[in-house]
């Protein structure tokens, strides 16, 4: 057992996941049912206080490990543990405590707000649910929570429509925070807000973390971002960990074939800055029924035979690292534990 | 900080007045033409009593198959009496009482019934949902005119069974618009985010899901409300609706059909006014529609 | 010196109004700018910018009763394209300038297969049989580097990724040999990978036939990686326009600037500097500078004269009554 997991600091246990769901596919006159593995045996460990990237690309399984996470969906087999509870017996029939902890930010400020309800009612639900009624409603914390993410009061009287995008996102973020919560999930938080306002949200993401001491789950496909934000990132691909590393040094010495490719790929903003740029052949595949062994052979540069048929299991290479990939494994001699 | 969208300035009323709903759907020429000629009919029916000029069920044989006043008959009877000598703007006039009633109360219990089960089929997945869907498939192979003789055969006759007959015909129509609405509003993060936030499963559907998708429902209704006038008529007509006693379109239709050569009017006034009606719903009902629509950002 | 018959594509002036309820408003307001044979510029800018509405303009498909060009002119190889027949600038469109869009799989039909509608768009403008056009389809699938193009021609847009269907939409606006390819944010949509796949094959593209790029994006990073030149949107109007090399070293306008350093840079160690405030809706006119709101070097001037644009240097301009005061270096 990694000695991570017997950390007692550890918040959230994600202990060899899978979620698969079920696909119906038309095959003459019948039908086929194939399974869609979008999270495939992911184990992470969350520790207190921490913020954790989670970066793929689309199929990676991001989104659907952080519904995971967040008890809306239940894993198909493997756990997740909150301070050692299973989040399934946390969240099954009407049980909300969990939710009082783990709060989540969604991608679409436009759909994330129900159009039809104004700012105070839609921040006033969380903290009825978890805080009981008031005497006089809660209109003081709700004016508490608007200065928190920097919003006037007059907005509690708006409705969602009036608010510009990283308006409304900063009111999801004041109602998770409604909850008073430990943990958020922020699944692609800033990616539909134009640059000016992304750089806006992610400082007071920042500066919260600072106040409230959150822990965070920072899903995005922005690698920048991630590493800006995070103290550490689990790349993903195809529902799989290929490497979790320090957001830092993952930057800036990506040791996994795919995490290199990644890299390689973003951008540079220096004009003429063109980096070897590692092109990966081929498509992401596709996560219904994928072939085994390791999900990036397909594509990669390295990939030797044994890649084709065993999947490589996630090692400790040291240094605080862990990679999924046997021929980076071995050329760095090490053991497996 | 930056400033919120809207204008902290106080909107002139005028302003208000034209931009809210009801300025925008007056707006349009389908929605003040809609717009009066129910406010017409609405107001005819209500004051029934005092508008018409004489009781519509008083016979006159000495006054049968009187033409309207424009065309050679007297003011007395502006619009000429039937073959009973009755007059027949006092019966038109009566008749709205019914045809709205009726109208208005089955498109409501209509859209009850049928918002309810789409609503519950459309988010609750598994055997809720097929059982509901299947139970909309079974109704929508009915032929309402069958499922009126059965009822009235089993139950007899009378506005009550008439309404029954119809709410139980229509719902389907809601059902499936909501259904298809559910769907896709269940999919919505705000949706998700509510349950994250504390609610229960039913306060989600109640307070999250239901307000969302009651933009359609306010048309249909509408609309639906046109429909079951005709259907109404038609039921009457047909011998399966009211009461021969009250005053209704249906049953002017019915007994001026025999006279459609010597007295054209006996049917021809209940039929146009039918049609002005139900025109005029429909006209409103699009209006609605079009406002409503493309400021769907609620 | 830059030849008049050098430039393929010259916007003037051009404003865009669009109709609201109280009034009209304009997206775009008096935008210049122009590209070179085989040039590729960047058009960047956030929401309410104009950028989109700009190209719209050009290929001529802004909503017909909504929006209107009401002043300016665009010269296409010195014809004005507001002033063409409808006909002659179907006969453009598609032929000698090509479209590429953010959303392939809205930009393809789905019920027909890849193959067909690349098929399809040649015979408009060209009188091939079906099968020399066939086997132009199959060629135009193998530049743009899809795999098996002879067995790809018959697929289905829903049998192909995302990436994948991009290629085909540049594969189909490459079919007449275009001199000018409107690309409104073709790989915003994209993963990372497939994104440099995609920038890539326009790399690859403009040198093999020399066509122009006008390239509309959100991403700085994609315009350095890119284009050649860059104009920067504003709430409607062009605030600083130059050599991608010259403004990414020096940039001119507070707006750029702010630009640059909401990106994050995690190994700088550097804290992100958003711009504060939020984009302008198109319905506040305001007097003065666009930007001035947000701006950390406005001035009481700047909220009252509105700036025109100034030359800074050959090929460069900007937008800002400031511009010589600010500082270039970060």
């Amino acid at each position: 057992m990694p000695a991570l997991a017997r950390d007692s600091n550890v918040l959230l246990n994600i202990d060899n996941v899978r979620k698969a769901f079920s696909v119906v596919r038309r095959r003459g006159l019948g039908v086929e049912r194939k399974a869609l593995r979008a999270v495939d045996g992911v184990s992470l460990a969350i520790r207190a206080g921490e913020s954790f990237g989670i970066v793929g690309e689309s199929g990676s399984g991001k989104s659907t490990l952080g519904r995971l996470v967040l008890g809306l969906e239940t894993p198909t087999s493997g756990s997740i543990r909150y301070r050692g509870a299973n989040v399934r017996d946390l969240t099954s029939r009407g049980e909300r405590a969990y939710w009082r902890e783990v709060q989540v930010i969604f991608q679409d400020p436009f759909s994330s707000l129900n159009p039809r309800m104004r700012i105070g009612g839609i921040l006033a639900e969380p903290l009825c649910n978890f805080g009981g009624p008031v005497p006089g409603g809660h209109k003081a914390r709700i004016e508490e929570l608007l200065r928190l993410v920097g919003l006037p009061e007059g907005a509690a009287q708006r409705y969602p429509h009036e608010l510009s995008g990283g308006q409304r996102q900063r009111v999801a973020i004041a109602a998770a925070l409604a909850a008073n919560p430990k943990v958020l999930v922020a699944d692609e938080a800033v990616s539909a807000l134009d640059v000016s306002v992304q750089a806006q949200i992610v400082n007071l993401l920042i500066d919260l973390r600072e106040r409230l001491g959150l822990t965070y789950i920072f899903i995005t496909h922005q690698l920048n971002l991630c590493a800006y934000f995070c103290d550490r990132i689990a790349v993903l691909y195809l529902g799989q960990v290929m490497e979790i590393c320090d957001a830092r040094r993952l930057l800036e010495d990506p040791l996994h074939p795919y995490t290199q490719a990644l890299i390689s790929a973003i951008p540079a903003v220096e004009p003429g800055r063109r980096r070897d740029r590692i092109v990966l052949s081929g498509e992401i595949p596709s996560p219904i029924d994928p072939p085994p062994g390791c999900p990036f052979q397909a594509r990669c540069p390295r990939a030797i035979d044994k890649c084709g048929h065993v999947r490589p299991a996630l090692v400790d290479v040291g240094d605080s690292r862990r990679i999924a990939c046997h021929v980076v494994v071995e050329e760095l001699n090490v053991v497996p534990r | 900080m930056s400033a919120i969208v809207s204008p902290a300035a106080p909107v002139p009323f005028g302003q208000r007045l034209r931009r809210s709903l009801v300025g925008r759907l007056l707006r349009r020429a389908n929605g003040a033409v809609g717009v009066t000629i129910i406010l017409v009919a609405i107001t005819v029916a209500l004051l029934a009593p005092w508008l018409s000029p004489h009781d519509p069920n008083a016979q006159n044989l000495m006054a049968r198959l009187k033409p309207p006043a424009m065309l050679g008959g007297t003011w007395t009877h502006p619009l000429g009496t039937d073959h009973l000598g009755r007059d027949i703007a006092s019966r038109v006039m009566y008749g709205a009482q019914v045809s709205l009633f009726v109208g208005f109360v089955t498109a409501f219990a209509a859209g009850i019934v049928g918002t309810t089960v789409g609503l519950v089929a459309g988010f609750f997945d598994g055997f809720v949902r097929t059982f509901l869907m299947r139970l909309v498939d079974v109704f929508l192979a009915i032929p309402y005119i069958l499922f009126a003789v059965v009822v009235v055969g089993a139950l007899g006759s009378g506005i009550t069974n008439l309404i029954l007959v119809l709410a139980l015909t229509r719902w389907v129509q809601f059902a499936r618009i909501v259904y298809g609405q559910t769907l896709s509003v269940r999919e919505k993060e705000y949706v998700e985010a509510a349950r994250v936030r504390g609610n229960s499963r039913m306060r989600v559907l109640l307070a999250h899901v239901l307000p969302n998708v009651s933009t359609p429902i306010i048309v249909v209704m509408t609309l639906e409300v046109a429909f079951m006038i005709i259907m109404e008529s038609a039921l009457t007509f047909l011998g399966l609706g009211v009461s021969p006693d009250t005053p209704s379109w249906g049953w002017m239709l019915a007994e001026g059909k025999d006279y459609m050569s010597l007295a054209w009017w006996l049917t021809v006034v209940p039929g146009l006014t039918i049609v002005a009606t139900v025109l005029g719903i429909n006209l409103f009902g699009d209006a609605l529609r079009d406002t409503l629509d493309p400021r769907l950002k609620l | 010196m830059t030849q008049a018959s050098d430039i393929l594509l010259q916007v003037e002036n051009l404003t865009v109004e669009f109709r609201v309820d109280d009034g009209t408003v304009k997206a775009v307001d008096g935008v210049n700018f122009s590209i070179r044979r085989g040039e590729i510029l960047g058009l960047v800018g956030e929401s309410g910018s104009g950028k989109s509405v700009t190209s719209l303009a050009i290929m001529g498909l802004l909503p017909p009763r909504v929006a209107r060009v009401t002043g300016g002119r665009i010269l296409f190889d010195g014809q004005d394209l507001l002033r063409l027949p409808a006909g002659d600038l179907r006969g453009l469109r598609g032929n000698r300038f090509g479209m590429i869009f953010q959303e392939p799989l809205s930009a393809l039909n789905p019920v027909f297969t890849v193959g067909h509608q690349i098929i399809t768009g040649i015979r408009a403008h060209e009188r091939v049989s079906r099968a020399a056009a066939r086997s132009r389809a199959i060629e135009l699938l193998s530049i743009v580097h899809i795999a098996d193009a002879a067995r790809s021609v018959d697929a289905y847009p829903f049998q192909m990724s995302g990436g994948m269907r991009q290629r085909v939409l540049i594969a189909m606006a490459l079919a007449s040999q275009p001199d000018l390819l409107i690309a409104d944010e073709p790989t915003t949509a994209l993963d990372v990978t497939i994104q440099a796949q995609i920038l890539d094959l326009l790399r690859e593209i403009r040198e093999k036939t020399g066509v122009a790029i006008l390239f509309i994006t959100h991403d700085l990073a994609v315009i350095a990686e890119l284009c050649d030149c860059v104009a920067v949107l504003y709430a409607g109007e062009v605030q600083e326009r130059g050599p991608v090399s010259s403004v990414f070293a020096t940039p001119r306008h507070p707006y750029t600037r702010g630009l640059f350093s909401c990106i994050a840079d995690p190994s700088s160690g550097k804290r992100m500097v958003p711009i504060e405030g939020r984009p302008p809706l198109l319905a506040e006119a305001l007097p003065g500078c666009r930007f001035a709101p947000r701006c950390t070097y406005a001035s009481p001037s700047c909220g009252e004269i509105h700036p025109t644009i100034e030359i800074v240097e050959t090929d460069r301009e900007v937008r800002c009554l400031r511009w010589q005061e600010i500082p270039t270096s970060f």
